[in-house]
Protein backbone atom coordinates (compact mmCIF):
# COMPACT_ATOMS: atom_id res chain seq x y z
CA UNK A 1 0.00 0.00 0.00
CA UNK A 2 1.41 3.35 -1.03
CA UNK A 3 1.51 5.58 1.99
CA UNK A 4 3.53 8.69 2.67
CA UNK A 5 6.35 6.68 4.21
CA UNK A 6 8.76 5.52 1.53
CA UNK A 7 10.83 2.47 2.35
CA UNK A 8 13.02 0.16 0.31
CA UNK A 9 10.49 -2.58 0.93
CA UNK A 10 7.45 -0.52 -0.11
CA UNK A 11 9.20 0.44 -3.35
CA UNK A 12 10.70 -2.97 -4.10
CA UNK A 13 14.27 -1.65 -3.90
CA UNK A 14 17.22 -3.67 -2.66
CA UNK A 15 20.66 -2.56 -1.55
CA UNK A 16 23.10 -3.67 -4.21
CA UNK A 17 26.50 -2.20 -3.38
CA UNK A 18 27.96 -0.56 -0.29
CA UNK A 19 31.51 0.74 0.03
CA UNK A 20 33.42 2.54 2.74
CA UNK A 21 36.63 4.39 1.93
CA UNK A 22 39.56 4.30 4.33
CA UNK A 23 42.30 6.82 3.64
CA UNK A 24 44.50 4.47 5.57
CA UNK A 25 43.65 1.01 6.76
CA UNK A 26 46.29 -0.51 9.01
CA UNK A 27 46.74 -4.26 9.27
CA UNK A 28 45.30 -4.44 12.76
CA UNK A 29 42.03 -2.72 11.75
CA UNK A 30 41.85 -4.81 8.61
CA UNK A 31 42.26 -8.01 10.65
CA UNK A 32 39.49 -6.85 12.97
CA UNK A 33 37.19 -6.29 10.01
CA UNK A 34 38.07 -9.65 8.47
CA UNK A 35 37.43 -11.59 11.67
CA UNK A 36 34.35 -9.65 12.65
CA UNK A 37 32.63 -10.13 9.29
CA UNK A 38 33.85 -13.73 9.03
CA UNK A 39 31.76 -14.53 12.10
CA UNK A 40 28.79 -12.83 10.46
CA UNK A 41 29.04 -15.03 7.35
CA UNK A 42 31.43 -13.06 5.12
CA UNK A 43 34.49 -14.41 3.33
CA UNK A 44 37.15 -11.78 2.71
CA UNK A 45 39.15 -10.92 -0.40
CA UNK A 46 41.84 -8.52 -1.55
CA UNK A 47 41.39 -6.93 -4.95
CA UNK A 48 43.87 -4.76 -6.83
CA UNK A 49 42.24 -2.62 -9.54
CA UNK A 50 45.62 -1.62 -10.90
CA UNK A 51 45.35 -4.45 -13.36
CA UNK A 52 42.81 -4.62 -16.11
CA UNK A 53 41.80 -8.17 -15.19
CA UNK A 54 41.69 -7.68 -11.45
CA UNK A 55 40.98 -10.85 -9.54
CA UNK A 56 40.02 -11.50 -5.95
CA UNK A 57 42.64 -12.98 -3.68
CA UNK A 58 41.08 -14.88 -0.83
CA UNK A 59 42.08 -13.79 2.68
CA UNK A 60 39.82 -15.82 4.93
CA UNK A 61 37.37 -18.31 3.54
CA UNK A 62 34.80 -20.78 4.74
CA UNK A 63 32.57 -22.58 2.28
CA UNK A 64 29.62 -22.10 4.66
CA UNK A 65 29.90 -18.34 4.43
CA UNK A 66 27.57 -16.93 1.78
CA UNK A 67 28.74 -13.32 1.60
CA UNK A 68 31.88 -11.38 0.71
CA UNK A 69 33.78 -8.38 1.98
CA UNK A 70 36.36 -6.98 -0.45
CA UNK A 71 39.38 -4.81 0.30
CA UNK A 72 39.99 -2.95 -2.92
CA UNK A 73 43.09 -0.90 -3.65
CA UNK A 74 43.93 1.30 -6.63
CA UNK A 75 40.27 2.08 -7.27
CA UNK A 76 41.49 5.19 -9.09
CA UNK A 77 45.04 6.06 -10.13
CA UNK A 78 45.05 9.11 -7.84
CA UNK A 79 43.60 7.74 -4.64
CA UNK A 80 45.75 5.48 -2.57
CA UNK A 81 43.30 4.45 0.12
CA UNK A 82 41.38 1.21 0.55
CA UNK A 83 37.77 0.70 -0.33
CA UNK A 84 35.88 -1.86 1.71
CA UNK A 85 33.10 -3.13 -0.51
CA UNK A 86 30.00 -5.24 0.01
CA UNK A 87 28.73 -6.11 -3.44
CA UNK A 88 25.44 -7.59 -4.70
CA UNK A 89 23.79 -9.88 -2.11
CA UNK A 90 26.55 -9.04 0.34
CA UNK A 91 25.50 -5.37 0.21
CA UNK A 92 21.90 -6.31 0.91
CA UNK A 93 22.96 -8.55 3.78
CA UNK A 94 25.25 -5.88 5.22
CA UNK A 95 22.31 -3.47 5.27
CA UNK A 96 20.08 -6.08 6.88
CA UNK A 97 22.67 -6.53 9.63
CA UNK A 98 22.88 -2.77 10.07
CA UNK A 99 19.11 -2.55 10.51
CA UNK A 100 19.30 -5.34 13.08
CA UNK A 101 21.99 -3.39 15.00
CA UNK A 102 24.55 -6.11 14.29
CA UNK A 103 27.24 -3.86 12.81
CA UNK A 104 29.97 -2.67 15.14
CA UNK A 105 30.27 0.84 13.75
CA UNK A 106 33.48 1.73 15.55
CA UNK A 107 35.24 -0.50 13.02
CA UNK A 108 34.30 2.13 10.42
CA UNK A 109 35.04 5.23 12.47
CA UNK A 110 37.97 6.13 10.20
CA UNK A 111 35.99 5.46 7.02
CA UNK A 112 33.44 7.34 5.02
CA UNK A 113 30.55 5.84 3.13
CA UNK A 114 31.47 6.29 -0.53
CA UNK A 115 28.87 4.29 -2.36
CA UNK A 116 25.37 3.04 -1.58
CA UNK A 117 23.63 1.56 -4.63
CA UNK A 118 20.03 0.44 -4.90
CA UNK A 119 18.44 -1.64 -7.57
CA UNK A 120 14.97 -2.46 -8.77
CA UNK A 121 14.35 -5.72 -10.64
CA UNK A 122 11.50 -5.61 -13.09
CA UNK A 123 10.39 -9.15 -13.92
CA UNK A 124 10.37 -9.72 -17.66
CA UNK A 125 7.50 -11.62 -19.27
CA UNK A 126 8.47 -14.05 -22.04
CA UNK A 127 6.76 -11.95 -24.72
CA UNK A 128 8.65 -8.82 -23.60
CA UNK A 129 12.11 -10.28 -24.03
CA UNK A 130 12.59 -9.36 -27.68
CA UNK A 131 11.82 -5.67 -27.23
CA UNK A 132 14.57 -5.31 -24.62
CA UNK A 133 17.11 -5.45 -27.44
CA UNK A 134 15.61 -2.24 -28.84
CA UNK A 135 15.18 -0.61 -25.44
CA UNK A 136 18.68 -1.06 -24.01
CA UNK A 137 20.49 1.01 -26.69
CA UNK A 138 18.00 3.85 -26.10
CA UNK A 139 19.01 4.22 -22.48
CA UNK A 140 22.69 3.53 -22.79
CA UNK A 141 23.52 6.03 -25.56
CA UNK B 1 23.85 13.26 -0.13
CA UNK B 2 26.32 10.46 0.57
CA UNK B 3 27.52 12.33 3.69
CA UNK B 4 23.96 12.46 4.98
CA UNK B 5 23.56 8.76 4.25
CA UNK B 6 26.74 7.99 6.15
CA UNK B 7 25.43 9.85 9.16
CA UNK B 8 21.95 8.31 9.03
CA UNK B 9 23.30 4.80 8.51
CA UNK B 10 25.66 4.93 11.47
CA UNK B 11 23.05 6.69 13.62
CA UNK B 12 20.55 3.94 12.83
CA UNK B 13 18.02 6.40 11.34
CA UNK B 14 16.89 3.91 8.74
CA UNK B 15 13.44 5.39 8.19
CA UNK B 16 14.91 8.74 7.18
CA UNK B 17 17.73 7.14 5.23
CA UNK B 18 15.36 5.00 3.16
CA UNK B 19 12.93 7.82 2.57
CA UNK B 20 15.71 10.11 1.27
CA UNK B 21 17.30 7.45 -0.89
CA UNK B 22 14.01 6.30 -2.40
CA UNK B 23 13.11 9.88 -3.35
CA UNK B 24 16.55 10.38 -4.86
CA UNK B 25 16.31 7.10 -6.76
CA UNK B 26 12.89 7.84 -8.19
CA UNK B 27 13.79 11.39 -9.11
CA UNK B 28 17.10 10.43 -10.75
CA UNK B 29 15.70 7.64 -12.89
CA UNK B 30 12.59 9.69 -13.62
CA UNK B 31 14.82 12.17 -15.46
CA UNK B 32 17.00 9.50 -17.05
CA UNK B 33 14.63 6.89 -18.46
CA UNK B 34 11.96 7.21 -21.15
CA UNK B 35 8.40 6.33 -20.12
CA UNK B 36 6.87 5.24 -23.38
CA UNK B 37 8.28 1.73 -23.02
CA UNK B 38 6.67 -0.98 -20.99
CA UNK B 39 10.02 -1.71 -19.33
CA UNK B 40 9.73 1.49 -17.33
CA UNK B 41 6.14 0.99 -16.13
CA UNK B 42 7.50 0.36 -12.63
CA UNK B 43 9.16 3.77 -12.62
CA UNK B 44 5.99 5.52 -13.79
CA UNK B 45 4.20 3.81 -10.93
CA UNK B 46 6.68 5.22 -8.45
CA UNK B 47 6.64 8.71 -9.93
CA UNK B 48 2.89 9.24 -10.28
CA UNK B 49 2.20 10.17 -6.65
CA UNK B 50 4.92 12.85 -6.88
CA UNK B 51 4.15 14.39 -10.23
CA UNK B 52 4.19 18.14 -10.40
CA UNK B 53 2.88 18.79 -13.90
CA UNK B 54 -0.87 18.90 -13.21
CA UNK B 55 -2.85 22.11 -13.46
CA UNK B 56 -5.03 21.27 -10.50
CA UNK B 57 -6.19 24.82 -9.92
CA UNK B 58 -8.25 24.95 -13.07
CA UNK B 59 -11.03 22.50 -12.18
CA UNK B 60 -12.49 20.28 -9.48
CA UNK B 61 -10.56 17.03 -9.37
CA UNK B 62 -11.07 13.35 -8.60
CA UNK B 63 -8.42 10.98 -7.29
CA UNK B 64 -8.20 7.33 -8.18
CA UNK B 65 -6.09 4.27 -7.70
CA UNK B 66 -5.24 1.97 -10.60
CA UNK B 67 -8.55 0.60 -11.82
CA UNK B 68 -9.08 -2.94 -12.94
CA UNK B 69 -12.53 -3.74 -14.26
CA UNK B 70 -12.96 -6.50 -16.81
CA UNK B 71 -14.62 -5.29 -20.00
CA UNK B 72 -17.30 -8.01 -19.64
CA UNK B 73 -18.16 -6.53 -16.25
CA UNK B 74 -18.41 -3.12 -17.84
CA UNK B 75 -21.06 -4.31 -20.26
CA UNK B 76 -22.81 -6.32 -17.55
CA UNK B 77 -23.61 -5.40 -13.98
CA UNK B 78 -21.04 -2.69 -13.30
CA UNK B 79 -22.41 0.81 -12.77
CA UNK B 80 -19.84 3.47 -13.68
CA UNK B 81 -22.02 6.13 -12.11
CA UNK B 82 -21.79 4.54 -8.69
CA UNK B 83 -18.04 4.04 -9.01
CA UNK B 84 -17.61 7.71 -9.86
CA UNK B 85 -19.80 8.65 -6.93
CA UNK B 86 -17.49 6.56 -4.80
CA UNK B 87 -14.48 8.61 -5.99
CA UNK B 88 -16.46 11.73 -5.20
CA UNK B 89 -17.43 10.33 -1.83
CA UNK B 90 -13.77 9.78 -0.92
CA UNK B 91 -13.08 13.41 -1.72
CA UNK B 92 -16.19 14.62 0.13
CA UNK B 93 -15.31 12.80 3.35
CA UNK B 94 -11.74 14.14 3.41
CA UNK B 95 -12.91 17.55 4.56
CA UNK B 96 -15.35 16.36 7.26
CA UNK B 97 -14.76 16.36 11.02
CA UNK B 98 -14.15 12.96 12.51
CA UNK B 99 -13.07 11.01 15.52
CA UNK B 100 -10.83 7.98 15.36
CA UNK B 101 -11.52 4.47 16.58
CA UNK B 102 -9.42 1.34 16.38
CA UNK B 103 -10.98 -1.89 15.17
CA UNK B 104 -8.86 -5.02 15.14
CA UNK B 105 -5.63 -3.02 15.11
CA UNK B 106 -6.62 -0.72 12.22
CA UNK B 107 -7.51 2.92 12.58
CA UNK B 108 -10.90 4.10 11.26
CA UNK B 109 -12.43 7.55 10.91
CA UNK B 110 -15.93 7.81 12.36
CA UNK B 111 -17.78 10.45 10.40
CA UNK B 112 -21.34 11.71 10.73
CA UNK B 113 -22.81 13.81 7.94
CA UNK B 114 -26.12 14.82 6.43
CA UNK B 115 -27.04 12.76 3.41
CA UNK B 116 -28.25 15.97 1.79
CA UNK B 117 -24.72 17.42 2.01
CA UNK B 118 -23.33 14.57 -0.03
CA UNK B 119 -26.25 14.83 -2.43
CA UNK B 120 -25.36 18.49 -2.96
CA UNK B 121 -21.85 17.62 -4.14
CA UNK B 122 -22.92 14.62 -6.20
CA UNK B 123 -26.07 16.10 -7.75
CA UNK B 124 -24.54 16.08 -11.23
CA UNK B 125 -24.75 12.29 -11.19
CA UNK B 126 -28.55 12.39 -11.32
CA UNK B 127 -30.59 13.36 -14.32
CA UNK B 128 -33.83 13.63 -12.41
CA UNK B 129 -34.86 16.86 -10.73
CA UNK B 130 -37.00 14.98 -8.25
CA UNK B 131 -35.47 15.61 -4.83
CA UNK B 132 -37.13 12.59 -3.28
CA UNK B 133 -35.77 10.32 -6.03
CA UNK B 134 -32.26 11.76 -5.69
CA UNK B 135 -32.31 11.34 -1.94
CA UNK B 136 -33.47 7.75 -2.33
CA UNK B 137 -30.69 7.00 -4.82
CA UNK B 138 -28.06 8.63 -2.63
CA UNK B 139 -29.15 6.50 0.31
CA UNK B 140 -28.97 3.41 -1.92
CA UNK B 141 -25.46 4.35 -2.94
CA UNK B 142 -24.38 4.81 0.66
CA UNK B 143 -25.77 1.39 1.56
CA UNK B 144 -23.86 -0.14 -1.37
CA UNK B 145 -20.62 1.33 -0.04
CA UNK B 146 -20.42 -1.24 2.70
CA UNK B 147 -20.20 -4.13 0.26
CA UNK B 148 -16.66 -3.11 -0.75
CA UNK B 149 -17.80 -3.31 -4.38
CA UNK B 150 -16.09 -0.13 -5.47
CA UNK B 151 -12.84 -0.54 -3.61
CA UNK B 152 -12.49 -3.97 -5.23
CA UNK B 153 -12.05 -2.14 -8.57
CA UNK B 154 -8.82 -0.68 -7.21
CA UNK B 155 -5.77 -2.84 -7.73
CA UNK B 156 -4.16 -2.16 -4.36
CA UNK B 157 -3.97 -5.55 -2.68
CA UNK B 158 -3.97 -4.06 0.80
CA UNK B 159 -7.33 -2.37 0.25
CA UNK B 160 -8.72 -5.57 -1.21
CA UNK B 161 -7.61 -7.58 1.78
CA UNK B 162 -9.21 -5.39 4.41
CA UNK B 163 -12.68 -4.15 5.24
CA UNK B 164 -12.45 -0.48 4.38
CA UNK B 165 -15.99 0.45 5.48
CA UNK B 166 -16.96 -1.90 8.29
CA UNK B 167 -19.94 0.06 9.58
CA UNK B 168 -22.52 2.35 8.05
CA UNK B 169 -25.79 3.51 9.59
CA UNK B 170 -28.44 5.60 7.93
CA UNK B 171 -31.00 7.18 10.20
CA UNK B 172 -33.37 10.07 10.42
CA UNK B 173 -32.56 12.71 13.00
CA UNK B 174 -35.57 13.10 15.32
CA UNK B 175 -35.02 16.80 15.83
CA UNK B 176 -34.19 18.06 12.36
CA UNK B 177 -35.95 15.25 10.45
CA UNK B 178 -33.01 15.06 8.09
CA UNK B 179 -31.25 11.88 7.04
CA UNK B 180 -27.86 11.31 8.62
CA UNK B 181 -25.10 8.83 7.94
CA UNK B 182 -22.67 7.52 10.49
CA UNK B 183 -19.84 5.74 8.74
CA UNK B 184 -16.50 4.14 9.66
CA UNK B 185 -13.83 4.56 7.00
CA UNK B 186 -10.38 3.03 7.05
CA UNK B 187 -7.92 5.82 7.91
CA UNK B 188 -5.53 4.63 5.22
CA UNK B 189 -8.04 5.57 2.55
CA UNK B 190 -7.17 9.16 3.44
CA UNK B 191 -3.39 8.69 3.74
CA UNK B 192 -3.14 6.81 0.50
CA UNK B 193 -1.06 8.40 -2.24
CA UNK B 194 -3.45 8.03 -5.14
CA UNK B 195 -1.51 7.68 -8.39
CA UNK B 196 -4.06 9.56 -10.48
CA UNK B 197 -5.67 12.92 -10.18
CA UNK B 198 -8.13 13.85 -12.91
CA UNK B 199 -10.17 16.85 -13.87
CA UNK B 200 -13.67 15.96 -12.68
CA UNK B 201 -15.25 15.32 -16.07
CA UNK B 202 -18.58 14.74 -14.38
CA UNK B 203 -18.86 18.01 -12.51
CA UNK B 204 -20.58 20.21 -15.03
CA UNK B 205 -22.64 23.19 -14.06
CA UNK B 206 -26.16 23.56 -15.40
CA UNK B 207 -26.23 20.63 -17.82
CA UNK B 208 -26.80 16.98 -17.05
CA UNK B 209 -24.65 14.37 -18.70
CA UNK B 210 -26.45 11.88 -20.89
CA UNK B 211 -25.81 8.13 -20.80
CA UNK B 212 -23.20 8.20 -23.58
CA UNK B 213 -21.32 11.11 -22.06
CA UNK B 214 -21.17 9.18 -18.83
CA UNK B 215 -20.07 5.98 -20.48
CA UNK B 216 -17.30 7.55 -22.57
CA UNK B 217 -15.94 9.81 -19.87
CA UNK B 218 -15.80 6.86 -17.51
CA UNK B 219 -14.07 4.77 -20.19
CA UNK B 220 -11.42 7.47 -20.56
CA UNK B 221 -10.77 7.39 -16.82
CA UNK B 222 -10.84 3.59 -16.67
CA UNK B 223 -8.32 3.19 -19.50
CA UNK B 224 -6.14 5.96 -18.21
CA UNK B 225 -5.96 4.45 -14.69
CA UNK B 226 -3.57 1.75 -15.82
CA UNK B 227 0.03 1.10 -14.89
CA UNK B 228 1.52 1.59 -18.33
CA UNK B 229 2.21 5.23 -19.30
CA UNK B 230 1.08 4.31 -22.82
CA UNK B 231 -2.72 4.41 -22.87
CA UNK B 232 -4.28 2.44 -25.69
CA UNK B 233 -7.83 3.21 -26.77
CA UNK B 234 -9.10 0.47 -29.08
CA UNK B 235 -12.17 2.28 -30.29
CA UNK B 236 -13.23 -0.15 -33.02
CA UNK B 237 -13.44 -2.98 -30.50
CA UNK B 238 -15.08 -0.70 -27.97
CA UNK B 239 -17.91 0.30 -30.30
CA UNK B 240 -18.46 -3.28 -31.39
CA UNK B 241 -19.79 -3.95 -27.89
CA UNK B 242 -22.55 -1.40 -28.32
CA UNK B 243 -25.10 -1.77 -31.08
CA UNK B 244 -25.79 1.86 -31.77
CA UNK B 245 -26.32 4.02 -34.85
CA UNK B 246 -23.45 5.53 -36.80
CA UNK B 247 -24.54 9.01 -35.81
CA UNK B 248 -24.45 8.05 -32.17
CA UNK B 249 -20.99 6.49 -32.59
CA UNK B 250 -19.81 9.72 -34.18
CA UNK B 251 -21.12 11.68 -31.19
CA UNK B 252 -19.44 9.27 -28.81
CA UNK B 253 -16.12 9.69 -30.62
CA UNK B 254 -16.49 13.42 -30.23
CA UNK B 255 -16.88 12.91 -26.47
CA UNK B 256 -13.64 10.88 -26.48
CA UNK B 257 -11.87 13.74 -28.24
CA UNK B 258 -13.23 16.40 -25.88
CA UNK B 259 -12.36 14.34 -22.80
CA UNK B 260 -8.77 13.70 -23.79
CA UNK B 261 -8.33 17.33 -24.82
CA UNK B 262 -9.41 18.20 -21.31
CA UNK B 263 -6.79 15.74 -19.98
CA UNK B 264 -4.22 17.52 -22.12
CA UNK B 265 -5.21 20.93 -20.76
CA UNK B 266 -4.89 19.47 -17.27
CA UNK B 267 -1.30 18.40 -18.01
CA UNK B 268 -1.87 14.65 -17.92
CA UNK B 269 -0.76 13.77 -21.45
CA UNK B 270 1.67 14.74 -24.17
CA UNK B 271 0.41 16.73 -27.13
CA UNK B 272 1.34 13.95 -29.56
CA UNK B 273 -1.21 11.19 -30.12
CA UNK B 274 -0.56 8.05 -32.13
CA UNK B 275 -3.38 7.00 -34.43
CA UNK B 276 -4.01 3.30 -34.86
CA UNK B 277 -5.32 3.90 -38.37
CA UNK B 278 -1.93 4.49 -40.04
CA UNK B 279 0.39 4.57 -37.03
CA UNK B 280 0.75 8.32 -37.55
CA UNK B 281 1.56 10.78 -34.81
CA UNK B 282 -0.60 13.89 -34.77
CA UNK B 283 -1.18 16.84 -32.47
CA UNK B 284 -4.03 16.44 -30.08
CA UNK B 285 -5.95 19.38 -31.58
CA UNK B 286 -6.04 17.60 -34.93
CA UNK B 287 -8.04 14.62 -33.70
CA UNK B 288 -11.28 14.08 -35.60
CA UNK B 289 -14.08 11.56 -35.36
CA UNK B 290 -12.78 10.15 -38.64
CA UNK B 291 -9.09 9.68 -37.85
CA UNK B 292 -9.72 8.01 -34.48
CA UNK B 293 -11.97 5.30 -35.98
CA UNK B 294 -9.58 2.45 -35.16
CA UNK B 295 -8.36 3.99 -31.95
CA UNK B 296 -5.44 5.98 -30.64
CA UNK B 297 -2.60 5.89 -28.15
CA UNK B 298 -2.00 8.57 -25.54
CA UNK B 299 1.30 9.13 -23.76
CA UNK B 300 1.02 10.00 -20.11
CA UNK B 301 3.09 12.95 -18.98
CA UNK B 302 4.87 12.50 -15.70
CA UNK B 303 7.13 15.25 -14.46
CA UNK B 304 8.44 14.99 -10.93
CA UNK B 305 10.55 17.32 -8.81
Amino acid sequence: MKQNKLTFESEGLTVDYVTFNFEQLNESRKAHLINYFYKLGFNSYDTDRKYRNAFDESIKYNSKNLYQIRFIKNITPHWKGISVAFTDDSGAYFYKLAKNNQIQWDLFDLAILSRFDLNYLRPLQAEEALGVLEFIPLITH
Amino acid sequence: MIKDCNYLLVAGSFEELESKLVEQYISYFGKLLPFQYLYTDWLAEKLRPFRVNLKTYSKPTLCSDYIHIESETMVGSFEPKKFLMFLKFLKFTTSLDYKTEIFDGDSYRIIIFRVKNFLDVSHSHYNSQDEYYKMQKTRDFLRDLQQNLFISCFTDSYFKSIVTIPKLELYKCKKSKCWLTRISLLEQLFDYQYPFKYPDLFEIESIKLNKDQYLIRFEVIRLFSSKSPTKKFYLREFFQQYKVSNQRICNMKQIFIESIQEFYQFGLIDSKVKLMLHNDYIDIENLTTFNISDGFILYEKIVSK
